[in-house]
């Protein structure tokens, strides 16, 4: 297990101050109940080193530094396609470039801070865009008893007349809505909710 | 958050900091009554070895440890033993305490419906035992005939032909069907009233997981690079 299950972050903080580094690890631990990783840097070799040798959600780069000059983009763009960067600055605007390279001015509030991190690490968006209600369609309710019953998703698209992609969609928004990821744990779930009856579990 | 614990920091103290170095200290073989001792002064009196020890206690203490990597072979042995007596808690102690519990859970819930609960932990039993076999098995084995090759020229046993690359894919099912668990047991499994059953088996859960949670950092980012630099000075000799 490298970040997985437990959602950790992984963060790396690049400069040559220690106060901003303990000025940035604090606001992180402020803004989120998560467990994580932060590494700190304070040369840009360690901190390519460290990106090659470990998996980071996110760097955080002290602009104010004249030691750290704006990387260039393309590069690590490439090479770590889902790396996020935060460039913290003097100018008193905070910036989006895309979305995967931010900048926060070194007098951005909490408010941003917390904004900023609710993007930087891997946190509740699962939570957030699970539905409030955990009905399930019906439609959903029948595609999880062909689920648990050991069908696969090709024989599920055949026996409801449905397209592969359609039986993938679903498959994912029951997983979403409900939060259980196992067809195992679904199949607890199907049968306490009399959407599959024990009896038909039997022989699977 | 806190600080790493270094060799000269009071041991006591560091447990009153955090409960979970129990667990380490009993995985070393280390006795309690261990009153105003520093960590070296105790890895010193029961001859274990310090840099492992420290790795360990510092693993389980902060999750924003990161270790740094050490060339110290000679840890190898210690963090394998270590290993060991981890899964015998697992498997001893802390999994059928947790089962005992989910058989209790089934008695309350009074349901033939709830039995896919039990039924579940089996599964999740099946597949911890088959993951901690094969480590006791075959990877830990490995570990050690490759260390035995580096200290003592022992021959290597080219027969079990396996690279350390191959074990690190393992652990993320076994983690999926416990925060699964977890889930329903929290959302999905409707009472009337509190039931301090279903808190144990809860509390014991997330205990269990968070122990996973370390003893898998410990393999992944100490154990394993450490011996696949093993592995590559023995090739290169």
């Amino acid at each position: 297990m490298t970040t997985s299950a437990k959602d950790t972050y992984n963060i790396l903080i690049t400069s040559t101050s220690p106060i901003f580094h303990e000025g940035v690890k604090a606001l992180i631990k402020r803004h989120t109940s998560q467990q994580g990783h932060i590494t700190e840097v304070n040369n840009m070799n360690e901190m390519l080193h460290m990106l090659a040798v470990h998996d980071y959600k996110a760097v955080i780069i002290d602009n104010l530094d004249a030691e750290f000059p704006t990387l260039n983009m393309t590069e690590l763009k490439f090479k770590y396609p889902s790396l996020k960067l935060l460039y913290i600055h003097f100018q008193t605007k905070n910036k989006k470039v895309n979305d995967r390279v931010h900048y926060l001015s070194h007098r951005a509030t909490d408010e941003s801070w917390k904004a900023m991190l609710n993007i930087l690490l891997p946190s509740k968006i699962e939570t957030q865009k699970r539905k409030s209600s955990l009905n399930l369609s019906q439609r959903e309710k029948e595609i999880l008893k062909t689920l648990v019953s050991g069908k696969s998703s090709k024989e599920i698209s055949e026996l409801l007349h449905i397209s592969l992609h359609t039986v993938s969609t679903h498959r994912k928004n029951i997983i979403n809505k409900l939060g259980i990821k196992t067809i195992s744990g679904l199949t607890i779930y199907a049968v306490m909710n009399d959407i599959i009856r024990l009896d038909e579990m039997k022989g699977i | 958050m806190s600080k790493n614990i270094t060799k000269e920091d009071i041991l006591a103290d560091v447990i009153l900091g955090n409960s979970n170095i129990l667990h380490v200290i009993e995985r070393f073989s280390i006795p309690l009554g261990i009153e105003n001792k520093t960590v070296a002064s105790i890895c010193s009196e029961y001859e274990i070895p310090l840099e492992a020890f420290i790795t360990a206690i510092n693993i389980y203490n902060d999750t924003s440890y990161m270790p740094e990597f050490k060339r110290d072979f000679e840890s190898i042995p210690g963090y394998l033993k270590y290993l060991y007596l981890s899964h015998q808690y697992f498997m001893g102690e802390k999994i059928p305490l947790i089962q005992s519990l989910v058989e209790k859970l089934l008695l309350e819930l009074n349901s033939p419906k709830a039995s896919t609960i039990p039924t579940f932990f089996s599964k999740y039993i099946d597949e911890v035992t088959e993951h901690i076999n094969y480590e006791n098995e075959l990877v830990f084995p490995y570990i050690e005939n490759l260390y035995a090759h580096y200290k003592d020229n022992i021959p290597l046993q080219e027969a079990k032909a396996y690279s350390i690359d191959i074990y690190g894919a393992h652990h993320s099912d076994i983690e999926a069907l416990l925060m699964d668990l977890k889930n329903i047991l929290i959302r999905f499994v409707p009472y009337k009233t509190p039931s301090p059953i279903l808190r144990k088996v809860i509390q014991n859960l997330f205990e269990l997981e968070t122990d996973l949670f370390y003893h898998t950092r410990l393999e992944n980012e100490v154990l394993i690079p450490l011996v696949a630099t093993l592995e590559q000075e023995i090739r290169h000799q």
